[in-house]
């Protein structure tokens, strides 16, 4: 539905090229909700305004339901207007000197999506009755709240049933509660129309809620493209290990192959790790270890020794509310884990941590 | 075959840029005629006399070194642009910070006031001014001296570049009030409280934290006010200039092309050049210091803030000092001179209030007013020049102001700085040029309309308020945030349709607020009206100046009245019907922008 092809583009300030977006390259089915994720500065907002038309790229190829609208350096371009998208901006964009009707009516009043006056009361009421604003319509648009305004920026936007959906980190200024029920009524809602959708948040949980896919981005570049437990599973990189979730990351050297169904091991500043090593690895071989603070087992100081366990000492232990989360140092070095809420502990605690073969991800 | 022509020109357009061109290309025009017409007066300079004689000389160069020119014209021009600005911040600071900053009563009432006194035509005010103060007929001097038994007392608003720099410092008083007072109500209290908190005194703040923040508005002002005094024409020569007697650079380039004062008897257009040009050196630097106090003011991004409330100091038992200083300004600026004027208007000869004078009353002047001042044409051509330029200023504003915020079209530096050019340039040096463009026109272009009409005052006065109106423009559409256009781009609408239905609601209130200033401003402008009058495309306050000339004050001082109570009316109309349906939103913070030109 979507194809981004080696996607290019530099801003000029008056010190610096900056550039924004290197060589990006992405595809989106159709009814699928493709998720740009990553840190602020990413380039994954400008991939999405160059998709919408907003930027003009320096280079590469957008295709948009079989149609070429960028490509050849914009010798190929296809204005703003005629891309036929929606979008909801993390601002609402809405119009201040319009009413709710009038603000959810303009695309169909005006412009390329103009349709005949009988009809667009009905498709503005249909619209406002998906996301649940019918008694709003003759609301001033100023005096609605954060989250109405998010729902009128979302029925402008899909009232002139665009083939694509974009949204700007369209949660990002509501508070904590309400961003966590309107994620699954937005997905809820997409899934239901069956409209292709990229969505462009910073937020993890965001991605791992209401994606089907996840692009990870970092520095203009897509790092990882996979469904949210791919991501957050087996990340290829430290960089996606450490953007989606919280992840101990580990420099090691391979110290022994795996033979006969039996584990191989690392060495790192632990100590020596049992875990699975794919075959093209080498003794000697640097690579780094991931695993997950939920997956560190933590127990009490008289447990058993075994394989994967150290003794370690708690630094730190944060109650927020489901767990605990812990910060242990194991010869010295701070590895993150998580305690259930039923166990009690405290800083300076002597604890044992076993850290099990099978939740150790070895990043190439 | 046809469609494909179409659809290839219409790639073509999104090419480049499409639509978008429009705006660029109403920039440039606007901006290559004010560009071509600089050029055009530095190429009088080197010119013997008109333009379609052959020839080139240096003559008018070396007479700048003429003694008249260095003894007297330009001190003259020096102390009245020195002394407004001296006369104008005496008034201005103590009533933005007794206005703003402190809990005066009537606050907004005085503001208003204020706010009104720039619409007031200035040449009115300094005619009231003559019949207060004048060794001859000074209502001031005869009262003063039959009180004390004298013939006459030899003070004088006339004949003295001190009596000029007076009247100018009370009539822009207001631009540099407005330029301080934007500023100072925007501090953000927490920078004076954190001074507060760190044990400063109250006059310690004054200097050292609220003083500091707000020197960039007041270096403003203070340029722009120079600016303004050195190159406006009608109120030096009605207090002295015209007589030959207090001569300035203005009143130099004006009777240099229009003789026929007591000066100059003979054209002498490469003269005019080389005036118009001294004036505009020092604008020009001025200009240039203007900006840079401006890029300061960005660095004090901190008081630009929005949602504060400043803190007001409570003046206790001092209040009516304050209140005394208020009333003072006031009536100094307005109240006297526009009584004096109502007062003459309605005496067959001005004459002191007595009671015999009473007897006399009537309402003589206003019979003959409409005819004295040449019909109802004028009054038609007054509506036409001031409806026209408005809505002008505000196309052409909108379009320029556009290019520079709403695009990245790589000349938008440039449209922008010259866009800010003819703030610098005296309007009297675009009238030059304008008024020598005519003259070139009526030999050449024969068919072109432009001597002697509504036409060229109409492009003058739209030139000489481009700056303002971009300035208005380009503050109302940076706060308009950019994705409320790109979301009505998205929805599929193209860049006219979304300025009209998106954008131009929005800053309705700036552009209201522009059309009004911009109509109040050319309907009592007289210097460029003036220079490039005709017989046909006189205006109402060329009327009045021309009576007053003619020596009709009776009759003067009546149009001067009406004009005044025009003005008053068709203002409050105005905005009071505008303020209703447009308060809120957006443009609040631009509704009423400094109005920093008064001239």
């Amino acid at each position: 539905m979507i194809r981004v092809v080696n996607l290019h583009k530099d801003f000029f300030t008056s010190r610096a090229t900056h550039a924004a977006v290197r060589g990006a390259d992405f595809e989106v089915n159709e009814g699928e909700i493709f998720m740009l994720l990553g840190p602020s500065g990413c380039g994954k907002t400008t991939t999405l305004r160059c998709i919408a038309g907003l930027e003009k790229p320096d280079d590469g190829e957008i295709w948009i339901d079989g149609q070429t609208v960028f490509a050849n350096r914009g010798q190929t371009t296809v204005p703003v207007y005629k891309r036929g998208v929606g979008m909801v901006f993390q601002s609402y964009a809405i119009w201040p000197h319009l009413t709710v009707f009038e603000n959810v009516a303009y695309p169909l009043s005006y412009g390329i999506n103009k349709v005949p006056r009988r009809q667009v009361r009905e498709r503005v009421q249909k619209a406002l009755s998906l996301v649940g604003l019918n008694e709003f319509e003759d609301r001033p648009a100023p005096l609605l709240s954060g989250g109405q305004q998010q729902r009128v920026s979302l029925a402008r936007a899909l009232v002139y049933e665009p083939k694509v959906l974009l949204l700007d980190e369209p949660l990002s200024n509501l508070d904590a509660k309400l961003r966590a029920e309107m994620r699954v009524e937005l997905r809820g809602l997409m899934k239901r129309l069956k409209i292709t959708a990229i969505y462009v948040t910073h937020d993890q949980e965001e991605a791992l809620v209401l994606s089907d896919r996840v692009a990870v981005m970092h520095a203009g570049q897509i790092r990882q493209i996979g469904t949210p437990r791919d991501i957050y599973v087996s990340p290829k990189s430290d960089v996606v290990a450490g953007f989606i979730g919280m992840a101990n990351l580990l420099q090691a050297r391979v110290e022994r192959l795996p033979v006969d169904g039996e584990d191989g091991a690392v060495t790192t500043v632990l100590g020596r790790l049992k875990c699975k090593l794919p075959p093209p690895l080498s003794i000697g071989a640097t690579v780094t270890v991931m695993f997950r603070p939920e997956d560190v087992v933590i127990g009490d100081a008289s447990s058993h020794c075994g394989d994967n366990v150290f003794p370690a000492t708690v630094e730190e232990a944060i109650f927020v509310g489901s767990r605990f989360q812990c910060q242990v140092s194991v010869n010295a070095h701070r590895i993150h884990g998580e305690v259930s809420k039923t166990r009690v502990v405290t800083a300076g605690q002597r604890v044992m941590v076993e850290i099990p073969p099978q939740v150790i991800h070895l990043l190439l | 075959m046809v469609p494909r022509a179409v659809s290839l020109i219409a790639k073509r357009r999104e090419r480049t840029g499409g639509v978008d061109a429009i705006p660029l290309v109403c920039s440039w025009l606007i901006l290559s005629v004010v560009v071509a017409l600089l050029a055009f007066v530095l190429y009088m300079t080197f010119v013997p006399g008109l333009p379609t004689e052959p020839g080139f000389t240096l003559r008018h160069w070396s007479n700048v070194a003429s003694s008249r020119l260095l003894t007297r014209v330009i001190p003259n021009t020096a102390i009245v642009g020195f002394g407004t600005i001296f006369i104008g911040a005496f008034f201005a600071l103590p009533l933005a910070w007794l206005l703003n900053r402190t809990t005066l009563p009537f606050r907004t009432t005085f503001t208003t006031i204020i706010g009104i006194v720039p619409g007031i035509p200035g040449f009115i005010l300094a005619m009231g001014w003559i019949m207060l103060l004048d060794e001859r007929i000074g209502l001031i001097n005869n009262m003063v001296a039959s009180v004390l038994g004298l013939s006459s007392i030899a003070l004088s608003v006339k004949d003295s570049p001190w009596g000029i720099a007076w009247v100018l410092g009370l009539i822009l008083t207001a631009p540099i009030f407005f330029l301080v007072a934007g500023p100072l109500c925007r501090i953000d209290p927490s920078l004076e409280e954190a001074a507060s908190v760190s044990g400063m005194r109250h006059l310690t703040i004054l200097r050292r934290v609220t003083l500091p923040l707000v020197w960039p508005g007041i270096l403003g002002g203070v340029i722009y006010t120079f600016m303004t005094a050195v190159s406006i024409f009608e109120i030096p020569a009605l207090l002295g200039a015209a007589s030959g007697r207090v001569p300035v650079l203005a009143s130099e380039i004006f009777y240099s092309v229009r003789p026929g004062g007591p000066m100059t008897a003979t054209f002498a257009y490469g003269a005019a050049g080389v005036y118009g040009t001294l004036l505009a050196v020092p604008s020009l630097l001025a200009l240039y210091l203007y900006l840079r106090a401006l890029q300061q003011a960005e660095r004090y991004q901190v008081i630009t803030g929005k949602g504060y409330r400043a803190r007001e100091t409570d003046l206790g038992p001092f209040a009516w000092v304050g209140m005394a200083f208020v009333v003072l300004y006031l009536s100094l600026a307005v109240g006297l001179p526009i009584l004096v004027l109502v007062w003459a208007s309605l005496m067959p000869v001005l004459q002191m209030p007595s009671r015999e004078a009473l007897a006399k009353l009537s309402f003589e002047n206003y019979h003959g007013l409409l005819e004295g001042l040449g019909g109802a044409g004028v009054i038609w051509n007054t509506v036409l020049v001031v409806g026209c330029v408005s809505l002008l200023v505000i196309f052409f504003s909108f379009m320029i102001s556009w290019v520079v915020v709403r695009t990245r079209a790589p000349s938008r530096k440039t449209i922008d700085m010259l866009a800010m050019l003819p703030h610098a340039i005296p309007s009297l040096a675009f009238a030059f040029a304008l008024a020598m463009i005519a003259i070139l026109a009526s030999r050449w272009l024969p068919w072109l309309p432009l001597s002697g009409t509504l036409g060229i005052i109409m492009i003058a006065h739209l030139i000489n308020r481009v700056p303002y109106g971009t300035r208005v423009m380009n503050s109302a559409l940076g706060q308009v945030h950019r994705e409320l256009e790109e979301i009505a781009q998205v929805c599929g609408t193209r860049t006219p349709t979304v300025m009209r239905r998106v954008i131009l609601p929005l800053i309705k209130p700036s552009v209201v607020y522009l059309a009004v200033w911009t109509a109040m401003l050319s309907f009592q402008e007289v210097t460029m009206a003036l220079f490039l009058s005709g017989p046909h495309n006189s205006v109402l306050s060329v009327s009045i100046w021309a009576l007053w000339e003619a020596g009709t004050l009776g009759t003067a001082a009546a149009g001067a009245v009406a004009m005044v109570s025009i003005m008053g009316v068709l203002t409050f109309g105005v905005l009071k019907f505008a303020g209703g349906s447009a308060t809120g939103f957006v443009g609040r913070g631009t509704a009423l922008p400094p109005p920093s030109e008064a001239q």
